[in-house]
């Protein structure tokens, strides 16, 4: 363990993926909100990847 | 590493505390006697919010219902309205000393939420690595009964996230089930744009199937898209189906192979001559028009008819009036009266009426001539309504054109058999309407011979009949119309959907509909690589969280196993190990060589040992900032032998050994008293948590000797004789309490068990054994034991003593008390 920091600023650091490091950083930004809040949260950032991916799809 | 203790804390409307005086923890035991609901978990908890910015009860309680625990930090009671916090001068290992506090964060506006707070350090924003200290969840040093509790009978998941709350591995592995989740929610909801795309695309297969692409129709059956690759294929499959290459634009290769199609579908069944025409409504308004039109238009041949029959009245033959014109015209040119024919004379009265009878036949001609004009309009009219309804008018279904489409429907019978309905009807009104206007322009005809005729009374009324007949059959023809361009519009593309599944059209339907729907296979495709990418990640996520479990365990499980043998020694089954696996932890358990499960083999009292184990090492951890433990009830399901071994070897263990300052709640007197007289030699202090009030949390040190005299005093304040009775009963309880307080001081333990019981009288014995204790202090006890003894009591001619006879006693106590120093 790091000295300092949690397992999971840890694993954000440690961690290459752009997805990834995004839903690390959603959890963490809403992890007081609840169970359910978050999960709420996360579910929203799928689908707004999603969005991103096809727009990307579409450029292409 | 720093290290850092706790010298005082105090809580302010923090959970039950209200205003608190700071209470001020001993290096080495602190000890806090309490009953049930007195406040003792919230000064635990209070310990826990200050250093992290949470309890571990919350987290678990926000997770059961974020409702019912929402603001249950604060104390939010009318006579403690003040922002909580709690505050508390803390000493690192190298001398420095810090107050620390944390605030919570009250919004001025919007919904009360208590989970923000604000952390000081010496007044100052400020965080624990400002002062050195690396505080994470890892080395939480409080340990909570309901964190231990959480090890007995409970199910694997839950003891999973306690033992990762223990390990400190809280947030990751709650992140690990966030993400769970949400990969479920997402997968199970899916946004609309990828319900509606996964729908459309769902029937593609087959379509792949009959474009003859079998490897990509098995691949998109599994979602397995390659989209660049697979639609270069199909592209490829439908230039072909056209015959020609339309270049890169699928549109226009769309367009090809809806031609294409067409013309298929035609060759089935061409069904344009039953689609009503485009200019059907502007057809129909000509006929209203026509129709309209008819109407004066035949008011005017009416009234031609009635002008005939005026004239007709005075009719004579026509060889009459042109004999009488032939004549009237040589007696103009002659200047005799007489009849160019008969050579009498003819009186002017009679040529001037021959002349009037000759002008009047002229009138009636033109009348005729009249009648007869509009008798063609009217004709000409019904002609033109009957042409245009030849316009309207849709084919009739040939036997044939039945068959075929017979053949080809063989899903939506229902929809064949209600456009079949609706062509007989619509061709059995048009036929009958049509029929109808043809025989109009006879009636007309007739009804001009009759005007002719002279049968006056016949003409409005078959005139009016033929008007009203004419309104009600276009009406008739625009209705049944209506109501079949209905049903084609039905029909058609019902028909369209059967043609394009007829095997000569099916390849230009697969290709279309696999063209068209670029879109969302594009969709389906996207959000498949979303999900396995989720999904990847989602076993990356377990794969790190059990790789850092194991590397904490790999540090912590031999610390686990010697504080389990110091908590539960020589026991035949025992804890032997810890292992992580998917979303649980194996505890193991021996018992002569086998290897067992722990928690179906350990008693309750053992399974309790080892909550306490696995916590224990957090704080005795090389890198823990913590040089504290606070056990919030730690004996609470642990039976008699194994509290004993928490008494006499884990506190000592870990004060001595481990220099742990050691705090202690329990709600059980003999443990808190034995902890105090078994560890009288360490540093120490005693609280008790008195009831709870409206104010707060009521606490006091406690003095055994000390409170013992306050009692007395106060008894001795009332001055009645009961109290004053009572008194000198306490005054004996107080010489048993100065023995044991000054025993427990000079020896650093308590009175051998024998003596548990023991009457006051009983431990002169020890007493006097005591170096300690001058002999002139022993006398004195021993008097004020015996001038207390209940036996007076029984003597009738006892009496209680007055105030000036106890106070003597209680004074010398009290200085002998002070003298040896007891509390």
């Amino acid at each position: 363990m790091i000295q300092g920091k949690s397992p999971l600023e840890e694993y954000l650091e440690s961690c290459d993926d752009s997805l990834l490091k995004r839903i690390i950083q959603v959890y963490a930004k809403h992890k007081y909100e609840g169970r359910e809040g978050v999960v709420d949260h996360l579910t929203t950032l799928f689908a707004a990847v999603l969005e991103e991916r096809l727009d990307e799809e579409g450029d292409n | 590493m720093k290290k850092v203790i706790i010298e005082w804390i105090r809580p302010h409307c923090f959970r039950a505390f209200g205003e608190c005086d700071p209470i001020v923890f001993e290096d080495q035991l602190t000890i806090f006697f309490g009953g049930n609901a007195s406040g003792k978990s919230s000064l635990a908890e209070a310990i826990e919010w200050l250093l992290l910015g949470y309890t571990t009860r919350r987290r678990k309680g926000d997770d059961l219902s974020k409702e019912e625990y929402r603001g249950s930090y604060a104390r939010n009671m009318q006579n403690c309205p003040d922002t909580p916090f709690v505050e508390a001068k803390i000493r690192l290992d190298d001398g420095t000393t810090h107050l620390i506090r944390r605030t919570m964060t009250v919004p001025t506006s919007g919904r009360f939420d208590d989970t923000q707070s604000e952390l000081t350090i010496d007044g100052v924003s400020a965080d624990f690595s400002d002062i050195g200290l690396s505080v994470l969840p890892v080395y939480n040093p409080v340990v909570t009964q309901h964190g231990v509790q959480d090890f007995i009978h409970t199910r694997p998941i839950d003891r999973y996230r306690a033992i990762s709350d223990a390990l400190g591995l809280t947030d990751l592995v709650a992140f690990k089930d966030a993400l769970d989740s949400a990969r479920s929610a997402y997968r199970n909801n899916p946004p609309d744009r990828v319900t509606k795309a996964t729908s459309e695309t769902r029937v593609l297969p087959s379509y792949l199937h009959d474009l003859g692409l079998e490897e990509i129709a098995t691949r998109w059956s599994n979602q397995d898209y390659h989209l660049e690759e697979d639609f270069t294929g199909i592209i490829s499959v439908a230039t072909v189906l056209v015959e020609r290459d339309v270049g890169p634009d699928i549109e226009q290769l769309l367009q090809a192979l809806r031609n294409e199609q067409a013309k298929e579908m035609c060759r089935v069944f061409d069904i344009s001559p039953f689609r009503p025409r485009a200019d059907s409504d502007k057809l129909l308004q000509s006929l209203d028009k026509q129709r309209k039109a008819f109407e004066p238009s035949f008011e005017e041949f009416v009234q031609a008819a009635h002008a005939v029959l005026e004239v007709a009245l005075t009719e004579f033959e026509e060889q009459r009036i042109a004999f009488w014109q032939t004549g009237l015209h040589i007696l103009d040119k002659s200047v005799s009266r007489q009849c160019p024919f008969c050579e009498n004379t003819i009186a002017p009265a009679l040529i001037e009426k021959r002349r009037n009878q000759v002008d009047r036949a002229k009138g009636n001609t033109e009348a005729k001539k009249s009648l007869s004009k509009k008798a063609k309009a009217c004709v000409a009219t019904v002609a033109e309504a009957l042409r245009i309804l030849g316009q309207i008018r849709i084919k009739s279904l040939a036997d044939e054109d039945v068959a075929r489409l017979k053949a080809v429907f063989d899903r939506s019978q229902e929809a064949l058999q209600s456009f079949l309905e609706a062509c007989k009807q619509f061709d059995s009104t048009a036929s009958r309407v049509c029929s109808q206007m043809e025989s109009m322009n006879q009636r007309v005809q007739d009804l001009q011979e009759a005007a002719a005729g002279a049968q006056a009374a016949e003409i409005p009324r078959r005139a009016k009949q033929l008007v009203q007949e004419l309104r009600g059959l276009t009406k008739q023809f625009s209705v049944a119309f209506h109501t079949y361009s209905k049903a084609f519009s039905e029909f058609e593309p019902v028909l369209r959907v059967e043609l394009a599944d007829e095997e000569e059209v099916r390849k230009y339907t697969a290709a279309i509909a696999l063209l068209e729907r670029r879109e969302d296979v594009a969709v389906c495709a996207v959000n498949r690589q979303l999900e396995d990418d989720l999904l990847e990640h989602q076993r990356l996520v377990a794969k790190y969280v059990k790789q850092k479990q194991q590397e904490v365990l790999n540090v912590r499980e031999a610390e686990m196993l010697a504080w389990y043998d110091r908590l539960s020694p020589g026991a035949t089954t025992a804890f032997s190990g810890i292992e992580p696996a998917t979303d649980r932890f194996i505890l193991k358990a021996d018992c002569f060589g086998n290897e067992l499960s722990a928690p179906a083999c350990l008693s309750h009292s053992q399974l309790n040992c080892l909550g306490l184990s696995i916590w224990i090492p957090s704080v005795t951890a090389p890198l823990s900032p913590f040089q504290f433990l606070v056990f919030d009830d730690p004996v609470q399901a642990m039976d008699d032998e194994h509290t004993e071994s928490f008494i006499v070897i884990i506190v000592p263990y870990l004060v001595e050994q481990e220099s742990v300052q050691v705090v202690v709640l329990t709600h059980l007197k003999r443990i808190a008293d034995r902890l105090r007289e078994d560890h009288y030699h360490l540093r120490h202090r005693y609280y008790n948590f008195d009831s709870l009030s409206a104010d707060g949390v009521r606490l006091s040190g406690f003095y055994p000797v000390g409170d013992e005299i306050g009692r007395i005093k106060i008894l001795m304040k009332s001055g009645g004789a009961s109290s004053r009775k009572l008194a000198v009963d306490r005054i004996r309880v107080l010489c048993e309490h100065i023995i044991r307080e000054a025993y427990l001081k000079e020896r650093g333990c308590p009175l051998p068990d024998k003596y548990l019981v023991a009457r006051p009288s009983e431990l002169f014995k020890p007493l006097n054994e005591l170096n300690s204790v001058t002999q002139k202090q022993k006398q004195r006890i021993v008097a004020a034991v015996k001038w207390s003894d209940p036996a007076h009591h029984t003597d009738k001619t006892w009496q209680v003593p007055s105030t000036s006879n106890i106070m003597p006693h209680l004074n010398r106590l009290e200085n002998i008390v002070k003298d040896l120093g007891l509390t």
